[in-house]
């Protein structure tokens, strides 16, 4: 092998991309080839070197703008239209739209008045009977989408991430367990205050799902803080839950309970009786 | 249950099922980050980078035709969009003066891990290297693309790829210890 | 690679053993800390049981924290026995007032140790630098400088002082148990609770997309915002009163979206608790705000 061709070879031999008998080839010209063999070896020693780059995490916001997008987008592709006027929905998004990119707020409206206009616009073209399951499949898919986004956010350290999460988890239209679960458990276990009123009111709306009342009952026992206290007492009176009665005697019964908490419990329980 | 394939997922994507698109973006916003932080320096402007790659995704979803690869697609739209953004750059910045990091020679001169010195030295010769070089070099480097793939998705031959990372990798090495001789930047 | 430091009523500076100034102050400390990766935004996490704690961003790389340890509060029994000894020993039994004042000399040459055994530990890893302060009865005020873009998670307890934020663009996490909160030129987002305390937050302006919230029993929160926010409010007060200088469009109160398709006869589903919704320049930033007693105040930043 002659030196010009090792250094065609370099940059195979670098990424590790050699095949056998090419390499010992290489390895045969370096056993006698001192320049060469400096030459391939301060390469190897920067190749390698470069690992010492870290990897760089982008910041939280990265995340929250691509769902916030990705959202729009799918939602400029329903053919289900909400019950709110499309004016009021426009500027919705656009509220919720960065101010830098003015590129995407002319795009997305052109989505929008576009889904206004015909619906079908922006759907791939596809036989006729595949594009309707599509529509009727919509509504799952847009869910299946909010699941992830939701379940991924809550795991996050930032709890401005996880009041996210929690806000995207009220937008399901029909959670499954694992949502379910997750509420519950960000409600007994998250460690911030505020994001466990957030789950509280994420909770409020699906309370007729099997396991909520029961867990919310359950979390009453568990609650620290007051505030958190106060909005499940006063959700479970609002659903009418009689088999709070038993948890709210008992908190009522708690020494360190605070007096306003323990007021709007029995004022509670005169309500559930 | 085996992981479905960034083809798949995007061809998923083209026929409707736009949502699939969050598992790609999980599973490729942190290189693709790295990646153009490497080329511009500047965090914020590579999170716009990346969002604006996601978003040509979508708009061009259409023409996602699963002979390439993913990635291979997604590194082109990605150098597009770069090349995009150094168009809208009004002046000619050189792009080390771009650095949020300070300048080596601002290091304090209290000691730091030898790997951390070295790192800030090594980002300061990367930075220095010509655009095509370094694209090529972190494709290839970091992005862990084959070369074979760079070739297609930079529209050139597989040679002239390689000797371009043989090129750009002698070049670095050059510039790097000459920084290291502790010229200030 | 984490670091570790020790504040014990001595000088430490970090890393230059050099330079390290020998003086010696029993009642402040002070400690200068770096990032791993100066050149990334850091997360300085604070956790001190008594005492209050001041940030304030300036345009350094490092981490500042000046400690300032409070005189320790005796106790009730150990002002009647500093009360005996100054009086005189006559009341006392000899033995008792030998053994008093064996322990107070016996104190007294302790102290300089006891201090050391009542500090701070500072550790930092991968960027996050946390202050912790170990459990004992000595309140200390913490004022701690730390680059702009720095994100905060603070918590303390205080009668009176709490915690104050300055001129900090990261993200902030605070929660106090009776100390105010009050955050200026600060950009969000911010999750901040009290149990008692007030809460007030000047936003020099305001990130979009991150939502935030703010909740207290018993104090007001008191939020000043750019005139050209977009924000979207849920206001809940169970026995206090909304002030704002904004123009906010009032939704009607509702916590169900305005799909109602599991329910015959639609319509919007009344709330369970006193909810104001309100949006401000068409609705954007999510902000949250709970207080049970306290006033809620919206103000327009001139």
């Amino acid at each position: 092998m002659k030196c010009e061709q090792i250094r065609e070879k370099s940059a195979d031999y670098l990424a590790g991309e050699l095949d056998e008998k090419s390499l010992s080839e290489v390895r045969v010209h370096l056993a006698h080839c001192p320049a060469c063999r400096e030459e391939l070896e301060s390469l190897s020693a920067i190749w390698t070197k470069l690992g010492v780059l870290p990897k760089e995490q982008p910041s939280g916001s990265l995340r929250i703008r691509f769902y916030e997008m990705l959202e729009a987008y799918k939602k400029g592709t329903e053919k289900d239209r909400d019950k709110i006027s499309l004016g009021q929905t426009l500027s919705y998004w656009f509220g919720r739209l960065m101010p830098r990119r003015p590129a995407y707020q002319i795009a997305l409206s052109l989505i929008l008045i576009a889904a206004g206009l015909g619906g079908g616009f922006l759907l791939s073209v596809r036989s006729r009977s595949a594009a309707r399951t599509e529509v009727t499949g919509l509504r799952g898919e847009v869910d299946d989408m909010r699941r992830i986004v939701a379940v991924s956010l809550l795991k996050q350290a930032s709890p401005s991430e996880r009041l996210m999460g929690v806000s995207w988890s009220a937008r399901i239209d029909r959670p499954g367990d694992e949502i379910i679960q997750t509420l519950l458990e960000t409600l007994n276990r998250d460690p911030n205050v505020n994001v466990r009123l957030a789950a509280v009111d994420a909770l409020y709306l699906f309370y007729d799902h099997p396991e909520v009342k029961a867990g919310l009952i359950h979390s009453l026992a568990g609650q620290t803080s007051p505030l958190v206290q106060l909005s499940l007492i006063n959700l479970l009176v609002e659903i009418r839950e009689r088999r709070a009665v038993e948890a709210l005697e008992r908190l009522i019964q708690d020494e360190k309970l605070n007096p306003k908490v323990k007021k709007r419990a029995e004022l509670g329980l005169t309500q559930l009786s | 249950m085996e992981p479905t394939s960034d083809n798949r997922l995007m061809e998923e994507v083209r026929d409707g099922k736009v949502e699939r698109l969050a598992i790609l973006f999980e599973r490729h916003h942190v290189m693709l980050f790295n990646f153009f932080l490497r080329l511009s320096g500047n965090r914020s402007t590579s999170e716009d980078l990346v969002q604006e790659v996601f978003f040509r995704i979508l708009k061009y979803r259409d023409t996602y035709h699963g002979q390439s690869k993913f990635i291979v697609w997604m590194y082109q739209i990605a150098r597009n969009v770069h090349v995009d953004h150094l168009r809208k750059q009004k002046q000619e910045v050189p792009l080390d003066a771009q650095f949020e990091e300070p300048a080596v020679a601002e290091t304090p001169a209290i000691e730091r891990l030898s790997a951390e010195v070295d790192a800030a030295v090594l980002k300061k010769a990367l930075d220095r290297l010509p655009l095509r070089k370094r694209e090529v070099l972190l494709l290839s480097r970091f992005q862990e693309m084959k070369y074979r793939e760079i070739a297609e998705l930079m529209g050139c031959d597989i040679g002239s790829i390689k000797s371009t990372i043989h090129r750009a990798i002698k070049e670095l090495g050059k510039i790097y210890f000459e920084l290291q001789g502790g010229t200030s930047p | 690679m984490k670091t570790i430091i020790r504040l014990a009523g001595i000088m430490i500076l970090l890393w230059a053993a050099g330079l390290a100034d020998n003086a010696q102050e029993s009642q402040a400390d002070h400690a200068v800390v770096s990032f791993s990766n100066p050149a990334k935004p850091g997360t300085v996490e604070v956790d001190i049981s008594e005492g209050s704690i001041t940030v304030r961003g300036y345009e350094g790389k490092d981490v500042v924290i000046d400690a300032r340890w409070r005189e320790r509060v005796l106790t009730k029994e150990e002002q009647e026995q500093e009360a005996a000894l100054a009086e005189g020993g006559e009341e006392l039994d000899q033995e008792e007032l030998a053994r008093k004042k064996a322990q107070a000399e016996k104190a007294k040459g302790m102290k300089t140790i006891e201090v050391e055994s009542m500090g701070l530990t500072i550790e930092e890893e991968e960027n996050v630098i946390q202050v912790n302060a170990e459990e004992g009865k000595r309140a200390v005020d913490l004022v701690i400088q730390v680059p702009f873009s720095t994100s905060l998670r603070l918590s303390c307890r205080d009668d009176e002082r709490g915690v104050t934020v300055d001129r900090v663009d990261g993200e902030i996490e605070v929660e106090t148990s009776d100390g105010p909160i009050v955050l200026t030129n600060v950009s969000g987002p911010v999750v901040a609770d009290s149990s008692d305390g007030e809460i007030k937050a000047v936003f020099g302006k305001v990130v979009p997309g991150k939502p935030m919230s703010f909740s207290t029993m018993e104090g007001d929160v008191d939020i000043t915002l750019p005139f050209d926010v977009k924000a979207s409010l849920k206001m809940k007060t169970d026995e206090g009163k909304i002030f704002t200088d904004f123009d906010v469009q009032l939704k009607p109160s509702q916590q169900k979206k305005e799909e109602d398709e599991r329910k015959e006869g639609g319509g919007y589903r009344v709330s369970f608790e006193k909810v104001t919704l309100g949006l401000i320049n068409g609705g954007g930033v999510e902000i949250q705000i709970t207080t049970y007693e306290g006033n809620v105040y919206i103000r327009k930043a001139k």
